[in-house]
Formats: C-alpha cells, sequence, structure tokens
C-alpha cells in the first residue's frame, strides 16, 4: 500500500523528497530536520525494542523477534530491523505481496503474514507511541501521527482483531517488586514501556523538575530520574503515580483501536500507579 | 479525503514521478541508531565529562569535521571540541562522509594521541653539529624559508632543476604538491609508490589505462580479494564496511592470503598458497570459465582488443572472433588446475570449487589486489592482471558488484591554477632503464645517486620516513649522511623519525586535524570529496574570529603545507620572473599571495558539480558547507562509463584506425574530473583519441591506446617484453626454482590491523595494542630448525644480512614460509624520538658494514601526558627492512618485497633486535637486478624514453621525452 510506504519514508530524516511526499500527503509545511532530531532522536525513538523489550533500550530481544520476521520472509534483516519506518515499508510489500498474488492460497499465505506483521510488530507498540507523539512533535509530525493513527484503523478494519496478545506483549515481565527485586531494578524497569505500561521521554523527566522545583540532571534518564527521586521522594512517586494513573487513560482511548492491546497496557499503567502508591505509603 | 483516496494520489504521484524518470522515494534508507548528533546540534552538542565520572559534568562541544590522515582512506573524522577550553577531546566518526559512514578504524580516533603527544615536533628546528649528530637548534619559519627559498631559485636559475627533490610518502591529498613542482618548473616529484603498491597499478594499467582497481563489495556476489584488506588494508574502514554488507546479503567471500589473517578468517573460501603463485591460481579459473564457455562472449566481442592481437600477433588468421576464441582457448589451455596447484600448493579439488563459484557471479564479481602478492614477487604486476582478467571475462567491469577503474569512482576537481609543464627529464627518479615503471624508481636513490654521481641540492622528505620504510636503510644513511650527495635535507614532518635524523632541517606540519587538504577515494561507485581542515582554525571562524594563517591556531608553530609551499612559492620567486608567482597569486586580489580560503573557495564553487546548490539551499557558501560538513558526494550510482556514446558535436573530421579507434579534430573539452588516467596518443594531424567504434556506435571507451580493454599489450609487445604481452604467468625470485633447498620465503608486507607504518607510532592506544612483531613460522618448520617455543629467538639470514627476533610459532602459515609484520621496529639513536614505540639503538658502521644494536627497550616516562608513565611494555619490535636488498621489477619497477631467507636458531651473542647489513652486497644486488632490465636506450620503439599514454604523476612536456642524444646516436 502506497500510503503506507510514504508514511514510512517520512520516518526518516527529512531530505529532498520530503515536501514532496508532505504535499502529496497534505500534511501541512514540511518539517525541519531540527524537528525530526527533536522528536525521533531525542525523545521518542522510533524503534521497537524501546517500548517491547524488558530494558526499555535500544536492540535486544525485542528487535530479534522482528528480526526473526524478516528471516521467515527469507530477507536479510537490516541492522535496524526494528526501526519505524522499516517495519512500516515491510508492512506496505506484505500488503502489495498479497494483492499481486497470482492465486488465492498464496493471498491467503501472504494475507496471514500481513496480519501477523500488523498486529505483533506494530501494533503491539505503536498505539501507545503514537498518543505520546501528539503530545511532543511539531504539527507536521503529529498530522503524520494522525494519519498514520487512521490507516492503522483501516488496516484493522480489514483485518480483523487478532486472537491472542502479540507474544511481545505475552512474555514482557511484569513490573518488579521494589521490596523484592531492589530500588535499581525497579526504577529501571519504570523505563521500559512494556514493563510499567508509561512512556517517560527527556522532555517529561524536566517537566518533572519544573513541576517540584527539584533539579533536573541533564544525563541519561535512570539516572535523571534517580537523581529527581533522591531529592524528594514523596513528590516524586507521587508526580509518577499521576503520570501513571493519566497512562490508564490513554490506553484506553486506544481500545477501539487494538482491543486487548490497550488493555494490557492500559493494566500494566494501572498496577505501576499501584507499586507506586504503595511506594510512597511505605516511606 | 478518505485513506482510499489518499492511497490513490500517492500512488499516481508516484507513477508520474517515475515516468520523468525520477525518483520518488529517497533511495536506501538512511537510518541509523541515534548515535551520531544530528548536524542541526553541531555548534553546541552537550555530553558527560568520562573523565569526572562519577561525577556528572557536563561539557558543552562544537563539532568540527575533518579527514583523517593515517592512511589513504580519507575517512571523515568529527572533532569534539570542548567549547570551553578550545581543546579537541576526542575525533569520532562524521556521519556525513558518504565513504566512511560515520565508521572509522582504530586509528581515526587515535588522532587525538597525535595531537597531545608530549614528544611531537612543535617548532622548526635546524640541524648543528654533524648530519646525523643529534643536535638541534631552534629556529624560525622566515629563516628557513629564506634559506630554502634563496637555494631553490638559484638551482631554478642555473638550470639545476633536477637537483630538487620532494619525496613523499602516501600524499593524502589529491595532486597539490605535484601541481606545485610543476609550477617551479621542476620535476621533482618522487613518490614512495614503487615500495608500496605499483605492481598491482601495472597490471590494471595495463588492461585499462587506469591504474587503480574500485571493486563494488556492497554489491557483489562474489568478493575476491588478494589482499587482507578487511582487516588491515590500504581501504581498511571503508571496504571493511562493505564487504561485512555483502556477506550479510550472501555474497560469498574468497581470501588468497598465505598467512592466517583477521580477513582470512572471515573467508567462505581461505586459500593460503605458495607465495608468488597467486597468478597461476587466478589464470586456472580464467582457464576453467574460458574452457567452460563460462565467459560473457558478447563482453569479450565487444570490449577485448582481440582485433588488434589476431592482426599483430596471428596476422595470418581470419580475424573473426571465433578464430580469437580458439586461440584464446589455446592460449591458456595448459593453466590447469592441476598445475595451479602444484604452483600453489593448494589442492586442485579447492581450486575447482573456487572457480564455479567465480563463474557464478555474473556481473557481481568484485576482485582486489592491492599490494600484498603483486608487491612482494618479480612479476607481481601480473597477478592484479590476471585477476582484472576474470572480470574481464565476465564483463564484471563498472557494474553492480563489479570491478570499476578508480578514476571513475573518484573526483579530483579542477584547482584555481594549472600549471605548466617541466621542461627537463628527471633520471635519478625515471631512469632509462625502467621505461615502463609505473612510477618513480624512488627506493633506488641511494644507488642511482653513487652510480650516476648526479647529486641532490635539495631534498624535502614529506611525512615520509624512507630510512625506516624502504629496503636497504642503510645506503639511505650513506647518502643522507653525505653532504657531497645531498646538499641540503629538509624533513616535512609532525613527529620525529629515523630519516628526520639526517636532516637539516625538521619542519613540523599538522596532523590531520591541523592542515588543509581535498581528498577523495575510490570506495563505492560513487563519487565524493573529503575536506581536511584545521579544527581548530575552523572552530574559531565559527565563533567569529578571523585567521588567516594556520599556525595561529595549531599548537606550538606547527604549519600546514598549503601554506608553507605557498609561501615557500611566493619566496623562491619574489619578482616573477622565474614564472612560478603567477601559480600562488590571488585571483581576487591580483599582486598578493594566494590563501587557503581563495584556493579552496574557488575549487569549491567553480569545480565541484552540485556543492554550490547543496551550499545554496542551506544558506552556506560552498567552503562554509565543506568547512561545516567535511564531504560531499559529487555523484552515486556510477555506471559503466565506457559504454557512453560520445557525443555527435565531439566527432569532427574524425579519423578511425582499422580496429575502430576513433580519433576527432574537436578540442578537447576541460576536464571536469582530474583523477589520474592514461593519456592515449592522437595522430600527427592533431586529432585526439575520442573514443572507439562498438557494434556500429562510437563509444567512449577505455584510456588505452586502443580504446579498449587490452587484453593484448602492444605497449609490452614494442617495448621490448612480447613475451609478456598477454595476461600470463611469471615465476616470482621466491619460486621454488630460485631458491636453495635451505632457503624460506620471508613475507615482509603485511600490517598489524591497528598500526600504519610509521605513522601511527606516536598513537598510545595503538601503541598499547600493537607493540611487537615476531616471526610467524610453522610448528613444523620449527621442529626442523629446532626452536622450541613462541619467544625463541631466531636469525633471519638475507642477501644482505640479519636480523634477529622472537619466534611465534602457529599453524596460521604455511609450512615453508615465514612471515614478519613491517609495522614495527622503530628506532632511536638520541632522545629525540618517539618514545613510545621506539627503542634505544646504537649504530656502529665500519666500512660497509652495519650494524645496529637495542640498548633500551620502551620504558615510562614522566611527561605532560600522565600515562607514559604508566607504559608497561617494553618491546617495539624489529626493523626487518634494513636487512633487504633493492628488488626492482624489471617492468613495473615495484620492488618485490619477499625475501628469500634463512632461518636459524639465534647464535650465541645474538641479542633480540639486532641487525647487521654489508652495503657492499646490497649494490651487487642492485646491480643484479639491473642486469634484468630492458633499457629505452636499447628498446625504445619511436625514440622516446617512456610510452607518453602511461600515467605519470607530474608530466614534461613532450620534448623531454625524447631520448637523450647519445642513445639516439
Ligand atoms: S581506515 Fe582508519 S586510518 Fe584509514 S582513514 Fe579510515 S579511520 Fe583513518
Amino acid at each position: 500500500m502506497e500510503l503506507l510506504r510514504s508514511l514510512a519514508a517520512l520516518a526518516e530524516p527529512p531530505c529532498l523528497e520530503t515536501p514532496r511526499i508532505a504535499e502529496i500527503l497534505r500534511l501541512g509545511a514540511p518539517p525541519e530536520p531540527a524537528d525530526y532530531d527533536d522528536l525521533f532522536l531525542f525523545q521518542l525513538y522510533p524503534y521497537a525494542s524501546v517500548y517491547l523489550g524488558p530494558g526499555g533500550m535500544l536492540r535486544g530481544e525485542g528487535r530479534d523477534r522482528i528480526a526473526g520476521f524478516w528471516r521467515v520472509l527469507e530477507q536479510t534483516p537490516p541492522p535496524e530491523a526494528d526501526h519505524l519506518a522499516l517495519v512500516l515499508a515491510l508492512y506496505a510489500r506484505l500488503c502489495e505481496l498479497e494483492s499481486e498474488a497470482p492465486d488465492e492460497a498464496t493471498g491467503q499465505r501472504w494475507r496471514h503474514l500481513r496480519t501477523t506483521c500488523l498486529w505483533e510488530h506494530l501494533l503491539s507498540w505503536l498505539p501507545a507511541y503514537l498518543e505520546k507523539l501528539q503530545e511532543l512533535a511539531s504539527p507536521f509530525y503529529k498530522a503524520w501521527g494522525e494519519l498514520l493513527r487512521e490507516v492503522l484503523n483501516q488496516e484493522v478494519l480489514e483485518l480483523g482483531q487478532q486472537d491472542i496478545l502479540p507474544l511481545h506483549l505475552r512474555d514482557a515481565p511484569a513490573l518488579p517488586d521494589p521490596t523484592a527485586e531492589g530500588g535499581e531494578k525497579w526504577l529501571a524497569s519504570l523505563l521500559s514501556p512494556v514493563r510499567s505500561g508509561i512512556i517517560l521521554v527527556r522532555n517529561d523527566l524536566v517537566r518533572a523538575g519544573r513541576d517540584l522545583q527539584l533539579a533536573t540532571r541533564v544525563a541519561e534518564r535512570r539516572y535523571a530520574l534517580e537523581a529527581l527521586l533522591g531529592q524528594d521522594p514523596p513528590a516524586m512517586l507521587e508526580w509518577l503515580e499521576g503520570e501513571a494513573t493519566a497512562w490508564q487513560d490513554r490506553h484506553h482511548r486506544w481500545h477501539d483501536l487494538s482491543g486487548p492491546v490497550a488493555d494490557f497496557w492500559s493494566q500494566r499503567a494501572t498496577t505501576t500507579a499501584q507499586r507506586l502508591q504503595d511506594a510512597r505509603k511505605d516511606l | 479525503m478518505s485513506i482510499k483516496d489518499l492511497n490513490e494520489r500517492v500512488s499516481a504521484a508516484r507513477a508520474e514521478c517515475e515516468a520523468r524518470g525520477e525518483t520518488f522515494y529517497p533511495g536506501a534508507s538512511r537510518i541509523h541508531l541515534a548515535s551520531f548528533p544530528p548536524k542541526e546540534r553541531w555548534d553546541d552538542w552537550v555530553e558527560l565529562d568520562s573523565k569526572a565520572w562519577p561525577k556528572r559534568v557536563e561539557k558543552r562541544f562544537m563539532l568540527v569535521p575533518t579527514t583523517c590522515f593515517n592512511c589513504e582512506s580519507a575517512c571523515g573524522l568529527l572533532a569534539y571540541i570542548d567549547k570551553s577550553t578550545l581543546e579537541v577531546r576526542k575525533f569520532e566518526g562524521n556521519p556525513e562522509h558518504p565513504g566512511s559512514r560515520g565508521r572509522n578504524c582504530a586509528k581515526g580516533p587515535a588522532t587525538l594521541n597525535q595531537v597531545t603527544d608530549p614528544d611531537r615536533i612543535l617548532h622548526p628546528l635546524k640541524r648543528v653539529g654533524k648530519r646525523g649528530e643529534g643536535k638541534w637548534e631552534r629556529v624560525g619559519w622566515d629563516e628557513a624559508l629564506n634559506d630554502l627559498a634563496g637555494r631553490i631559485r638559484k638551482a631554478i636559475q642555473e638550470g639545476r632543476q633536477e637537483e630538487i627533490m620532494y619525496h613523499v610518502g602516501r600524499p593524502g591529498e589529491d595532486g597539490f604538491t605535484e601541481r606545485m613542482m610543476a609550477a617551479w618548473g621542476c620535476d621533482a616529484h618522487n613518490s614512495h609508490t614503487n615500495v608500496c603498491s605499483s605492481g598491482a597499478r601495472c597490471g590494471y594499467q595495463f588492461w585499462t589505462g587506469i591504474d587503480r582497481p574500485s571493486p563494488d563489495h556492497a554489491r557483489a556476489k562474489v568478493i575476491f580479494l588478494v589482499s587482507a584488506h578487511l582487516e588491515t588494508g590500504h581501504y581498511f574502514n571503508p571496504h571493511a564496511q562493505r564487504i561485512i554488507e555483502a556477506k550479510q546479503q550472501g555474497a560469498k567471500l574468497i581470501v588468497l592470503d598465505t598467512r592466517l589473517s583477521n580477513t582470512a578468517t572471515h573467508a567462505d573460501f581461505w586459500l593460503a598458497p605458495q607465495p608468488g603463485s597467486e597468478a597461476a591460481i587466478h589464470l586456472a579459473i580464467a582457464n576453467y570459465l574460458i574452457q567452460h564457455n563460462l565467459y560473457d562472449r558478447d563482453y569479450v566481442r565487444r570490449w577485448w582488443n582481440w582485433q588488434e592481437y589476431l592482426d599483430k600477433e596471428h596476422p595470418g588468421l581470419e580475424p573473426t572472433f571465433e578464430s580469437f576464441e580458439r586461440l584464446l582457448k589455446a592460449e591458456y589451455q595448459s593453466y590447469t588446475f592441476d598445475f595451479a596447484a602444484q604452483e600453489s600448493g593448494i589442492e586442485a579439488d579447492v581450486l575447482r570449487q573456487v572457480a564455479e563459484i567465480v563463474s557464478t557471479a555474473g556481473t557481481r564479481l568484485s576482485t582486489h589486489n592491492w599490494r600484498s602478492a603483486a608487491s612482494g614477487n618479480e612479476g607481481g604486476w601480473q597477478v592484479s592482471r590476471t585477476l582484472f582478467m576474470l572480470n574481464a571475462l565476465l564483463g564484471a567491469v563498472a557494474t553492480p558488484g563489479g570491478l570499476y577503474p578508480n578514476a571513475w569512482n573518484k573526483f579530483v576537481p579542477r584547482p584555481i591554477h594549472l600549471p605548466r609543464h617541466p621542461e627537463h627529464w628527471n633520471e635519478l627518479t625515471w631512469p632509462l632503464e625502467f621505461p615502463l615503471a609505473m612510477n618513480e624508481l624512488s627506493f633506488l636513490l641511494p644507488h642511482l645517486v653513487k652510480k650516476t654521481g648526479k647529486r641532490l641540492d635539495v631534498y624535502f622528505s614529506r611525512v615520509y620516513n624512507p630510512v625506516w620504510t624502504n629496503p636497504d636503510g642503510f645506503s639511505w644513511i650513506e647518502m643522507l649522511a653525505d653532504e657531497s650527495q645531498v646538499g641540503l635535507h629538509v624533513a616535512l614532518t609532525p613527529t620525529w623519525n629515523e630519516t628526520a635524523y639526517f636532516a637539516d632541517y625538521i619542519l613540523p606540519m599538522g596532523l590531520g586535524s591541523e592542515r588543509h587538504d581535498l581528498h577523495s577515494y575510490e570506495t563505492y561507485a560513487g563519487q565524493w570529496i573529503g575536506f581536511r581542515q584545521p579544527v581548530l582554525r575552523a572552530a574559531r571562524e565559527r565563533l567569529g574570529e578571523t585567521i588567516t594563517d594556520t599556525r595561529h591556531s595549531n599548537p606550538g608553530e606547527v604549519w600546514e603545507e598549503n601554506e608553507f609551499w605557498f609561501e615557500l612559492s611566493w619566496r623562491i620567486d619574489p619578482d616573477g620572473s622565474l614564472g612560478i608567482r603567477p601559480f600562488v597569486e590571488s585571483k581576487e586580489r591580483p599582486g598578493e599571495r594566494l590563501t587557503v580560503d581563495e584556493y579552496y573557495g574557488w575549487i569549491f564553487e567553480n569545480s565541484v558539480p552540485g556543492l554550490p546548490d547543496a551550499a545554496a539551499r542551506e544558506g552556506l557558501k560552498p567552503l562554509e558547507y565543506m568547512r561545516r560538513y567535511g564531504a560531499f558526494e559529487v555523484a552515486s550510482d556510477i555506471g559503466p562509463l565506457y559504454e557512453n556514446p560520445v557525443p555527435l558535436e565531439d566527432l569532427e573530421e574524425i579519423a578511425e584506425d582499422r580496429f575502430g579507434r576513433v580519433l576527432t579534430r574537436t578540442p578537447a573539452p576541460p576536464p571536469l574530473n582530474m583523477a589520474p588516467t592514461g593519456t592515449p596518443e592522437g595522430d600527427d594531424e592533431g586529432r585526439r583519441p575520442a573514443g572507439v567504434r562498438v557494434d556500429g556506435e562510437v563509444l567512449r571507451g577505455f584510456p588505452t591506446p586502443s580504446g579498449r580493454l587490452e587484453f593484448y599489450s602492444s605497449t609490452l609487445a614494442e617495448w621490448g617484453w612480447k613475451e609478456y604481452a598477454l595476461p600470463t604467468y611469471i615465476r616470482s625470485h621466491v619460486h621454488p626454482e630460485n631458491m636453495d633447498e635451505d632457503q624460506m620465503v620471508l613475507i615482509s608486507t603485511f600490517r598489524l590491523p591497528v598500526q600504519i607504518h610509521t605513522r601511527t607510532a606516536n598513537s598510545k592506544w595503538l601503541d598499547e595494542i600493537a607493540h611487537t612483531n615476531p616471526l610467524w613460522l610453522h610448528p613444523s618448520d620449527a621442529k626442523r630448525l629446532g626452536i622450541q617455543e613462541t619467544g625463541d629467538l631466531v636469525r633471519v639470514e638475507t642477501e644482505i644480512g640479519y636480523f634477529v627476533l622472537k619466534a611465534w610459532v602457529t599453524e596460521g602459515i604455511k609450512p615453508g614460509v615465514v612471515a614478519c609484520s613491517h609495522h614495527m621496529g622503530r628506532w632511536k639513536i638520541h632522545d629525540h624520538g618517539q618514545r613510545q614505540l621506539m627503542a634505544t639503538a646504537s649504530l656502529d658502521r665500519k666500512g660497509s658494514q652495519w650494524t645496529l644494536k637495542r640498548k633500551r627497550g620502551v620504558e615510562p616516562y614522566p611527561s605532560s601526558d600522565p600515562d607514559t608513565s604508566r607504559i608497561w611494555w617494553t618491546d617495539a619490535g624489529v626493523h626487518q627492512n634494513m636487512t633487504f636488498p633493492v628488488h626492482p621489477d624489471p617492468i613495473s619497477g615495484m620492488h618485490c618485497w619477499h625475501q628469500a631467507v634463512r632461518v636459524r636458531k639465534a647464535k650465541r651473542g645474538d641479542r633480540y633486535g639486532e641487525i647487521w647489513v654489508d652495503t657492499e652486497k646490497s649494490t651487487e644486488v642492485f646491480d643484479a637486478w639491473l642486469e634484468k632490465t630492458r633499457s629505452a636506450m636499447v628498446y625504445s620503439p619511436d625514440g622516446t624514453r617512456r610510452p607518453s599514454w602511461l600515467i605519470r604523476p607530474v608530466k614534461p612536456v613532450k620534448a623531454a621525452y625524447r631520448l637523450p642524444e647519445e642513445a639516439r646516436r
């Protein structure tokens, strides 16, 4: 599907072709490279592994599973197999292969793979990602995210829901118990969206510092979070609890699109809110 | 608009765009891990200071690109300049560089060590006391420049141009200094190429008219390397990343390397041949393709010069392609797998398997030979020539995944001034005995000076260390120490080296981040330029300062060569009477000296297609763009340019020979790309070669005399080497039949992955990793020689002396062959030197007999860098090259590096690192090899010194090509 392919192209750094594609898709004034950098390089990394991996970081298991899907298709996985642009382009290709299939059986096979790709590798994380994107992006990328959401909606209408939860989610470990696992691991897991159900980007931590009048350190997120918690633990825990509670609802907004997936994410956010509340009480 | 409508709208736009022949999408994915600071933030980039750990101290950096100067790959670097101190804190890759794509080998980031090296030379020095005595005084640049300028001016005025010589190692730029020498009217350029790559170049030049290969590894199906390129080669990082990419896509990697190098460990097929047998293997594969009709017949028919071959060598035969095919089959039938197996020691079955794989590559065969076997063996130039034959048979020439001639994959822009051609011929660099040599016979200089009685008045060694790098270093010391042979020796170098000890002036030149240069390298099927710049100068200019002299931003009084040569030339010709001044004069401000800003600004504005537009899109001037990004891709997806039709307007009053070579009277347009190529001759009526007729159409063809791929070289045939007019196998000087029973082949040409000749000796990170060069010895040989274990001392005897080193007993080398890397064995005899990787030695001479003995190894020492007191290694390796005599190949002129040696257990009293040589024996070996040559005096077919079409870095005027009067008589 050409539209998906062009949306994929726009998830790459802006280049000469970007204004033309943007104009065709009626997304408004084309983005500046700085808009792209701010969104995709500094805040919301467009890699599935960041949102689906237990460490909340690039690569690892999340990426390997997607690379495995490329291999099933007899393709050599590119080094960044889980980048949104590549997964979208791959999905567009699957749509194309299905429509070009010489017979029904082949068509069915492509449709099956297409459904798998949609549910396992896109819808497993994209709703939460696009939700956050709406909060952070420049007008161009907001419009892009909105259009992508509509397209995904259309795909779900066409392909239907998947019976079981995506493997990425089924396998995702829950948030650890801070009393059992120790503070450090617990802290790290808050930054793993698939475990905590919340997405905390750099800007969020700056916002926390501002809201609570704490000093924010420019550093990797885990360190910055640790620094904030160190300064005023009850306030920061409460702030985080507020975030988690908000995420319960934010995930729910996607229920029409992704059904059980949205429930899963929402449930994770609920547990996190609960844990944070307990932690605050235990102080 | 509904999703459906939008989808249709995109599809329609794409179709419309592609119907116009344009691409709709941006092409290959440009995403990468967010590991590079985006360029929009290069003015102000924040990172935590690693040294302050565990405290979190923020550092603000300005990121300024430059180009690595450690090898010729010219990878991009990004200097991280601390904004609070304006010091470079680290170097990383430049993601904007199309060749290296943000990646480097270990040597790139280690540029930082070189910049901060406490032993580097920061001020101009002048010798006091005797030459080589090690006593120096600091002098000002003015004094040095005036002394040099006066001396050079006098030599030029007195017609002694050939007494001026500039001797360069790896240039790290494209032709700047060659043009400067030409501007002086001096045939003064002397390069290291004949100890480096002439062998391979020669084989490529005879086929294509262009002397370097440019494989498109990334898109290849089969990669065939006769080298250790993946790990250490000349194109190390840019090629390595593309070879791995191809492997990930399923390409097969075949490596010919007698050692189990890191490259060999990545191969699907590692072939460890007897050194010197490589061409026999290539020909066996070629023969397999030929006998089984697996070659691209149509390609061979269209592009090989088979008609010329039939006409000149088989005039009685019917001049049809079928006749040629029959001859081809007959000519190569003796190169069976059994023959190659016998020569190489590799099983015939394995060779057959490799041939079968090659035969499946089609036009996606990327082959590469650079140095290695071509530089090791007499006749080594046939190694690259027979390797290229595989591409020529399959039509894998300038195809995706195939092999390109390099001139099409690099871009050398036209400079602001184009100099004249010197009017004389320098016989010290281009002696009559070597009319077909690819490059200057640089390594023979001490012998030629002695033999001819000629002298050098001013000799520049430039970031080059012939005493250490060349074979027969003691003969170099003898020449350099003798003031009657070398009047004044000027070493242009950023660091101490063994040659600089014998200089009269040492003039400190900038490192990779302290100098301007423009460089382009063949890396893939595209063209790019990389800009080297003094990063602190660029940073301060970004902050609003005006800097007109790089010395003002470099450490100490370190200068850069561009400004140095401009200024020296200006002083040589203060009144313009020598005609030099116009070549270094400003166009913008006539009467004033050219500046680097004007020099590069002019090139970027006028000579690089696409750059002014790209810069304008960012609101920058072209020079500002290059200062900001450091590199620019001029073209991508270069195809087979030789297939391009010649435009009709270029075909005025044409003449055509019977093989289809088309000459035209239309004047040649000024070349856009000045990358070196052959320059085939026109006719006596003033026409120039325009193309070649192929199947009725005039196509651009190759820059060879015939315009085609020259399977048959009429040049070789006419200049006395008829027996080698076709790609064939020459038995090396280290072929078993040329060695005694008790001799072994010593391979001495390989690198250590993290070092690069003498250039990286002051990189502490690299020295810590690699600081020794033991002798690779197979366990069976160790047993035979009574060598117990790794670490035992062995003595290696060459034709002229011996060296003593430690054995490394390993199965990673073929039995009967030993190997030792040339990257080690640095020494100093006085206090000055790179103390991190130089042993302290004594140098003794008794007549023609020289001894170098290690007095002390490397030791920790206090300095401005606390790390120097933490040096834990003592070894610095052994300097083997000094014990090698010169072996000039009679055709390519390449020094044939492999040695026939005797390896013994060290004798009583032998000490590690000891070297002994008799230079009288060196002279005998030189004379013996000179006997092999076929001099232009006897063999020139046309009264000239050299075929004028062959590449020559500086080309003198036509008249200078004429043989000297006495020879013509
Ligand atoms: S390969 Fe290494 S040494 Fe050579 S230019 Fe690149 S980074 Fe520098």
